[in-house]
């Protein structure tokens, strides 16, 4: 069908042009599963013809089914044939008409009493009392508009609503994948940094390295001279001490030693007295 | 202390929060290792001293031998012009040649994404321009929908789906 509809016959047949004008135009596609921008050519087109400005809608306005049958009397028979009877002939009238038109039908034997005829009757009896059954009639009413309703959800509800989620999800994953391509200038801006980290850090060690060889140099002429002056001090010190020691005789050790015990004899006797 | 034609670069300018969002799931890995990468680049410049740091002549002229020596030390290194290093190789070109070519990839990978954002916004309008189930025929629903339609010149068998089919990639019953 649609490769019939692209190759240009039905359009041809529809806008009443000469017969496969476009048949080289447009290639024949895959019927399964045409793509966005066919289903988008399609519906353009066909919106064009149902409801394009050559449509005449004023004088054969677009049909449409509705939900709700008009209302009727006697289950079946429109209310409306009713209301047309009432201002000429009054309530009665539809019902003597009805009466008056099947005597007339009888007489006339355009309705024949033969062994058919009470299937007539008898069928249209059997509709009236399945349509105003309190049990039946809505039952049966909830079947067929579930039948209607599921037919309408997997014809179309449901793949347009899968279109239409398809598309969304399309548009949200691609909006955060512009929103990725903002990773490349951070890329861009992390590489152009690192050169010039690198630089930094170059010149920062270089600044080090000036003041840890000045440093160096002052503190090695401060140590030497600590140097100096600490072995001037050992030295002199050691000399005055050994000089000591040498001047100290035998004699002068011995009383130093007695001396010594003497006071701690005294203490000790001092000690036992407190005790 | 360094040259005015180099403006020195001491901290990352770069917002790792940001970058971290609107990271692709797969690259986060490369995102760590930049990060790591950027990082050892940031501390070797934070470790190291800003500017040449100030050397205490005054205590060393009371502990130097010749207080002179502090003073022609203190002249000598207050008059110490180091200089910025070269990018000898040219580096910063080459990376900016680089970033102005992605960039222009980038752009160029932005206008076919908005493209296709595009058609897929007009798609979604398109589907609402479509007449009610209940206002189309038969007929009108084969032509919005043409592959819904059974063509009688190419009948299909039970279960009518296109796996199914003889003719198909897989079916098993005949050739």
């Amino acid at each position: 069908m649609l490769s019939a509809f692209r190759t240009g016959a039905l359009r041809s047949i529809v806008q009443g042009h000469g017969t496969f004008k476009v048949l080289s135009v447009v290639p024949a596609r895959n019927a399964s599963a045409p793509s966005k921008q066919d289903r988008i050519d399609t519906w353009d087109y066909v919106n064009s013809v149902y409801f394009g400005p050559e449509r005449d809608m004023k004088n054969f306005p677009h049909p449409t089914q509705p939900a709700q049958h008009e209302p009727v009397r006697m289950g079946v028979l429109p209310a409306s044939w009713f209301e047309f009877f009432y201002p000429k002939t009054g309530v009665t009238g539809p019902y003597v008409f009805l009466g008056g038109m099947t005597l007339w039908m009888m007489s006339k034997e355009i309705m024949v009493v033969d062994h058919y005829f009470w299937e007539f009757p008898a069928f249209w009896a059997m509709v009236y009392w399945v349509s105003t059954s309190p049990k039946m009639g809505p039952k049966l009413k909830q079947y067929i508009s579930d039948k209607i309703e599921m037919r309408k959800n997997i014809l179309y509800e449901r793949p347009l609503a899968k279109m239409r989620d398809a598309e969304e999800k399309n548009i949200s994953n691609l909006q955060r994948l512009l929103e990725e391509c903002e990773t490349a200038s951070f890329v861009n801006q992390a590489k152009k940094e690192g050169v010039e980290l690198q630089l930094e850090a170059a010149y920062r060690q270089r600044l080090n390295t000036a003041f840890q060889e000045v440093k160096k140099r002052l503190d090695y002429e401060v140590e030497i001279t600590n140097v100096k002056r600490k072995f001037e001090q050992d030295h002199m010190v050691n000399w005055i001490v050994s000089s000591v020691t040498k001047s100290i005789t035998p004699q002068q050790e011995k009383e130093s030693i007695q001396s010594c015990i003497q006071t701690l004899k005294q203490l000790a006797s001092k000690q036992t007295a407190a005790a | 202390m360094a040259s005015g034609a180099t403006k020195r670069v001491v901290s990352s300018a770069i917002d790792w929060t940001r970058f971290a969002a609107v990271c692709p799931k797969w690259q986060v890995e490369m995102l760590r290792a930049t990060k790591a990468k950027h990082d050892t680049f940031v501390n070797k410049v934070h470790q190291l001293p800003e500017n040449l740091p100030k050397i205490d002549f005054a205590s060393y002229k009371s502990r130097l031998p010749d207080p002179t020596m502090a003073d022609r030390f203190q002249k000598a290194y207050e008059a110490l012009s180091i200089p910025y290093p070269v990018d000898k190789a040219n580096l910063l070109q080459k990376v900016e040649a680089q970033n102005s070519e992605k960039e222009q990839e980038v752009k160029r990978f932005k206008t076919e994404i908005q493209a296709e954002i595009e058609e897929s916004k007009s798609f979604l309008k398109k589907i609402d321009t479509l007449p009610k189930f209940e206002e189309m025929t038969e007929e009108m629903f084969c032509y919005y929908f043409p592959e819904t339609w059974q063509d009688p010149a190419k009948p299909k068998f039970w279960p009518y789906v296109e796996t199914e089919q003889p003719g198909a990639p897989g079916f098993k019953y005949a050739k």
